[in-house]
């Protein structure tokens, strides 16, 4: 009788971690998609910004088609982002359209010493950096909540759980190739 | 002049300062005293064996009855306790003097705190306790930043926690640190990782796993909390609360901050020199002393001021 006992105890307890494993694995998958809308999002907050990059653009015409080629690039970038296919290349390809603008802006105020102080300027370029470091900082919580999804479904038993129940593929975390071209150092994984 | 006497003219000075020259003046007083500002109690310490010795050793011999025997430990005791207690006044007033004159130096002033009931009504996190409860000091405070200036009170809270045992009651003291920042960028909010009774009605929870697993959030509405926990913001208080154990974010409906943890004093500071050596310890409050994890909480309010402001205003 004890012995029947021990092992309905033993399999209540076996099939609650099997549950609880599973449902983390789930949790894990969601909190992954929702980081990944945090990035789109903080994508998006790039075309509150648009009309004010155009209007100093307009003002200095020489850096006008520059500059007004880019935001049309970026706005294209920008639309093509989908909140339900995690697709790194896309994000990429809109940060490095970003950089350019970034870079454009820069030589305007160089050329124009004047427009550094100007309030506009000033309150453009800080929202600028702003949002710049919230895409770092989503892609960061994004990559975080990569590494524990990944760590959850390799790591034994919660691998045995994945591999009969859940069967979730390892996800690729965001990776900077343009940055990670500056370093002489490749990890060897 | 004996040194008690000096002590206690220092003490009563200190309690009327009210600006750096007033301290001045105390350390002045001290200088001038010309001798090491430190009680001799090697008698006393002496005076305690002498007696506990005695005590023993007749009461070993003569086995004498057990109430002479307390009534001798207790006289025994009465030195060790005055060489204790004048000791630590004198630490006390070294300790005070110092940081009031680091108080003064980052152009803070302790002011008399808000009732407990106000405190209650705004914020959660004085919801402590089941039996005394203090502020036990509040300290004002200004700081110009580039894009924002903070206004502060930076205060220790004291309460107890009363526990009935089988004979009368257990009580445990516990402190937390904080500092109140008049307005915010944003109000009615609560981030805590130190449990209090919330005050808003919404949970949030954020897309960052890690800063799920440690804070729990209230918010008035679910959009002020998405529009505050922006990514940046999320990592940094991720950040503060590694360094600061327990810390709660608590912003009441008039958009006054609250941030709160445990353990770190941020008024503690360490003597470099004792009234013993009166000179070195003018000298090393003349000059800045900075009070660096004050500092650092300031510098974490300020980055959150700045990510959560508008900058189109």
């Amino acid at each position: 009788m004890n012995t029947y006992l021990v092992a309905g105890i033993a399999l209540v307890v076996v099939i609650v971690a099997i549950i609880a494993i599973y449902n983390s694995i789930i949790k894990n998958k969601n909190a992954i998609e929702r980081a990944w809308a945090g990035v789109i999002t903080q994508e998006r907050q790039k075309n509150q910004i648009l009309p004010a990059i155009e209007d100093v653009a307009e003002e200095y015409k020489t850096y006008e088609q520059g500059i007004l080629k880019e935001i049309v690039s970026l706005r294209a970038g920008l639309s093509a982002l989908s909140v339900d296919e995690i697709d790194i290349n896309k994000v990429t390809q809109v940060e490095s359209r970003m950089s350019a603008i970034t870079d454009q802006l820069n030589v305007v105020v160089e050329a124009y010493p004047e427009l550094k102080s100007a309030e506009l300027m000033q309150n453009l370029m800080r929202e600028i950096s702003e949002q710049q470091e919230n895409i770092g900082a989503a892609i960061q919580i994004f990559n975080r909540n990569v590494e524990i999804f990944n760590n959850g479904i390799e790591t034994f038993p919660a691998s045995i759980v994945n591999g009969i129940l859940n069967r979730e593929e390892k996800i690729t975390p965001f990776y900077d190739s343009v940055a990670a071209a500056g370093f002489e150092y490749k990890p060897q994984f | 002049m004996s040194v008690t006497k000096l002590v206690k003219q220092m003490r009563n000075m200190l309690a009327q300062a009210k600006t750096h020259d007033d301290l001045q003046a105390i350390m002045q007083l001290a200088i001038s005293y010309g001798r090491p500002i430190c009680y001799n109690n090697v008698p006393l310490y002496l005076t305690f064996i002498a007696i506990a010795i005695a005590t023993g050793l007749t009461w070993w011999r003569y086995g004498y009855h057990i109430i002479w025997l307390i009534a001798f430990s207790v006289l025994a005791l009465i030195p060790l306790i005055v060489a204790i207690f004048r000791s630590s006044r004198l630490q006390d007033l070294e300790q005070e003097l110092f940081l009031r004159d680091a108080i003064y130096d980052n152009g803070m002033q302790p002011v008399d705190p808000p009732s407990m009931a106000e405190l209650d009504r705004r914020y959660g996190e004085f919801v402590r306790g089941n039996y005394t409860r203090e502020i036990e000091y509040y300290v004002q405070g200004y700081s110009e930043k580039e894009e924002h200036n903070l206004s502060y009170s930076v205060y220790k809270f004291h309460y107890v926690v009363r526990t009935k045992q089988k004979k009368g009651y257990s009580y445990s003291h516990y402190y937390r640190y904080g500092v109140i920042l008049d307005n915010f960028t944003t109000d009615s909010l609560l981030i805590m990782s130190s449990s209090v009774p919330a005050f808003y009605p919404t949970k949030w929870t954020t897309e960052s796993i890690d800063f799920n697993k440690r804070f729990k959030v209230y918010a008035k509405d679910e959009l002020s909390a998405a529009k505050f926990l922006k990514p940046a913001v999320i990592l940094k208080i991720e950040e503060f609360a590694k360094r600061f154990p327990k810390a709660n974010i608590e912003i009441d409906a008039d958009a006054r901050l609250c941030v709160s943890f445990d353990t770190i004093d941020l008024l503690d500071l360490k003597l470099p020199h004792r009234l013993a050596d009166a000179k070195a310890f003018s000298d090393s409050t003349k000059g800045h002393t900075i009070f660096s994890s004050l500092q650092e909480v300031l510098d974490f309010l300020y980055l959150l001021m700045v990510q959560t402001d508008s900058n189109f205003k």
